[in-house]
């Protein structure tokens, strides 16, 4: 009894703020647009007793589902969210693993001040940061400025409003969750393994391949997930970032809701799309439940 | 009968003393060229020197300690061998062969046993101790066989596809060892190689180490702070203090024959009576104690002069207690029994003497009578011949 008391707040707070809204949407996906508010019918109508709830469920269909998976447009923004999300989240690992790598080969008393450094930013509003590249990467932007300063471009290169624009601010924007992870799983390796392997007879990038990398095999997976998964359905960045031909899920799902105003095949959209990063999520916990099982 | 008692006595002691336990004594051969040297070595961390100015030479086969506090310099010193540090100063050979320069993964006459032992956890016993062998690029076959024969010499044959945390800390220990011995070096670093076990491991881990010494033939040096140990496994000790190599011997010798205060309290209890030389003549040596009295000696060491300020120094199972005043004349002094610590095989009498030192004497618990029993508070008198003691000067 007394166990349940402890474990009741956090099942509570899921149960409403996730359980319940997750139902919600997954009803309106199940429903059919109307010009009315809400947007969509039907609504449950209590007071007409059994026959409501019957009559309720009757016009419950998947017809929204059948409608996303017929139209390559929504096929085509998902497959492109995961490939930009998957390319970007490379780019996030191999630009984070040399950070991480430093970060914990550095002298012990600078690395409180090397982690503060990395999560820094976060102090700072997410969009704001994300605008402050616009002024950046712009035509007129300070990229374009140095490197027409310094004669390494004749011209000013198109970034913003490109895909790599979308790159260069998933790297930015999620780097510390590639970091973290990274510097967690490479700060615990011990160099006198690294000192074993070379006196084993295995030079220096020998050892990195053959003990430091697969031992930081889970801070990896964990990075790249904790990128993946949040990249995936991101909208703010392709949204200011990206182009007309930068296709995601979460842009389309914005201009369902907001444009169309169709809340239906929008929820439908957001269902499908949890549906697809539940597997990364799992796969997540999975391997961490497994690192635990083997005290690494 | 007394007469011939204490005859025999310093001969037998004298002969266990100085004389190798086996004929083995290569550093006494001057025509044998040692496997190992430090050549005026130094190693400066900023402003700490952690090794200063050591010269060593270390031959094969042999079963060399380092001995000495944590802080010493004993460690630093074993990994500029192995290639971990580079000595500020001065170099170090190999076979003959400058290796100072060398990178570790270039020695590869040198492999070390580390003090965590450093074992791959993402591979298994077998994958840890092939590992040397893969970076040579031995043939497959070639592995198999040699990490087949380093698994035997350790009998860890039945865990070959665990993971080091599956492994108790002695089998984490022999894998560590097996790793580095699979690789069959002509010389074997050991980094406190027993100092995580607890105590009955660590003295069957002992004469383990020694068995596969002399079986592999191979040249080991061992880097520990337990005394005991190095008495154990050595052939010779090097005893170090801040940096400093203050005596290299056999561990008789260091026993018997310390060249100065710091060796002797480090190795085993000894009791100290700081004098002045008074006399000196046909090898003996008369000591004026400060507490009153005059002792003689007859080790004495090279260079001594009369008025020179020194020490004796004595074990406490050289030194005789008894109740009544011994028939000699010298080296005799009275003192009071402050605490007594039974042991059961041997009792330990701490006596406060004239200066109001401790002086511990050990006494084998021979008899049951009571006659034989000292207690607190008793009168005492204790005695020692002459050639008990040694004369230390620093």
């Amino acid at each position: 009894m007394r166990r349940w008391y402890v474990i009741a707040p956090p099942y509570l707070w899921l149960l409403i703020f996730f359980l319940v809204p997750f139902v919600i949407v997954f009803k309106i996906s199940l429903s059919d647009i109307a010009t009315a508010i809400p947007p969509y019918i039907p609504t449950l109508n209590l007071s007409a007793g059994w026959e409501g709830i019957k009559d309720f469920f009757s016009q419950l269909d998947f017809e929204n589902y059948a409608f996303i998976f017929s139209d390559p447009l929504y096929i085509g923004a998902y497959w492109s969210s995961l490939k930009i999300a998957a390319i970007a989240t490379f780019l996030t690992l191999l630009v984070g693993y040399p950070i991480a790598y430093g970060m914990a080969r550095a002298p012990k008393e600078w690395q409180p001040t090397l982690m503060m450094l990395v999560i820094l930013p976060f102090w700072t509003s997410f969009l704001i940061r994300v605008y402050a590249w616009i002024g950046i990467l712009k035509k007129e932007g300070l990229l374009n400025l140095f490197l027409m300063n310094t004669g390494l471009v004749s011209e000013p290169l198109n970034i913003m409003n490109t895909t790599t624009a979308v790159y260069i601010g998933i790297v930015y924007s999620y780097l510390p969750f590639m970091i973290l992870p990274l510097y967690t799983s490479l700060e615990k390796i011990k160099p006198s393994l690294i000192e074993a392997a070379e006196d084993l007879g295995s030079p220096p990038w020998k050892a990195f391949w053959q003990v430091t990398f697969p031992l930081s095999v889970p801070g990896i997976v964990a990075g790249c997930l904790l990128v993946f998964i949040p990249a995936v359905g991101e909208f703010v960045i392709p949204d200011l970032l990206g182009g007309s031909e930068t296709l995601m899920i979460g842009k389309t799902l914005w201009s369902e809701f907001f444009n169309n105003r169709d809340w239906p095949v929008a929820s439908a959209v957001a269902v499908i799309l949890l549906i697809v990063l539940v597997v990364p999520i799992m796969m997540f916990q999975k391997m961490q439940e497994k690192q635990r099982e083997a005290g690494l | 009968m007394s007469e011939t008692v204490t005859a025999t006595q310093p001969k037998a002691r004298l002969a266990r003393t100085f004389a190798p336990q086996s004929g083995f004594a290569p550093w006494n051969d001057p025509k044998k060229a040692p496997i190992v040297r430090f050549e005026n070595v130094t190693k400066r961390f900023g402003d700490f020197v952690a090794v200063k100015n050591v010269t060593l030479n270390i031959y094969e086969r042999e079963f060399f300690a380092l001995l000495g506090p944590s802080g010493c310099g004993k460690s630093t010193l074993l990994r500029m061998l192995a290639g971990f540090e580079k000595p500020t100063e001065g170099r170090i050979l190999v076979g003959g062969n400058d290796i100072t320069d060398l990178p570790p993964y270039e020695r590869t006459d040198v492999n070390m046993m580390f003090q965590s032992y450093a074992l791959f956890p993402h591979m298994t016993v077998e994958k840890n101790i092939g590992f040397g062998l893969r970076q040579e690029g031995m043939a497959k076959a070639d592995i198999e066989a040699r990490v087949a024969e380093a698994m035997a010499l350790v009998e860890l044959q039945k865990f070959a596809h665990r993971k080091p945390h599956q492994l108790s800390g002695g089998q984490q220990q022999r894998v560590a060892l097996a790793r580095a011995i699979a690789k069959k070096p002509r010389i074997m670093l050991l980094d406190e190689p027993l100092g995580a076990l607890d105590k009955r491991l660590r003295q069957s881990a002992q004469f383990e180490l020694m068995r596969i010494q002399e079986t592999t033939g191979t040249t080991f040096i061992i880097v520990t702070h337990d005394q005991e140990e190095a008495m154990t496994v050595a052939s010779r000790i090097g005893v170090m203090n801040h940096g400093e190599l203050t005596q290299i011997s056999t561990p008789g010798e260091i026993y018997e024959a310390p060249e100065s205060r710091y060796v002797a309290e480090f190795i085993g209890d000894v009791n100290l009576f700081e004098g002045k030389v008074a006399s000196l003549s046909q090898g003996m040596a008369e000591i004026d104690w400060v507490g009153g009295g005059r002792f003689k000696s007859a080790a004495v060491p090279a260079g001594l002069s009369v008025g020179q300020q020194v020490w004796l120094g004595l074990r406490p199972e050289k030194i005789i207690i008894s109740l009544h005043k011994p028939a000699v004349e010298t080296n005799v002094i009275s003192g009071k029994v402050d605490d007594v610590g039974y042991l059961g095989s041997t009792s330990h009498y701490h006596t406060k003497v004239a200066t109001g030192q401790r002086v511990t004497a050990l006494r084998a618990n021979m008899a049951q009578s009571a006659e034989a029993n000292i207690k607190w508070e008793d009168d005492v008198w204790l005695s020692w011949p002459a050639d008990a003691g040694v004369i230390l000067t620093k």
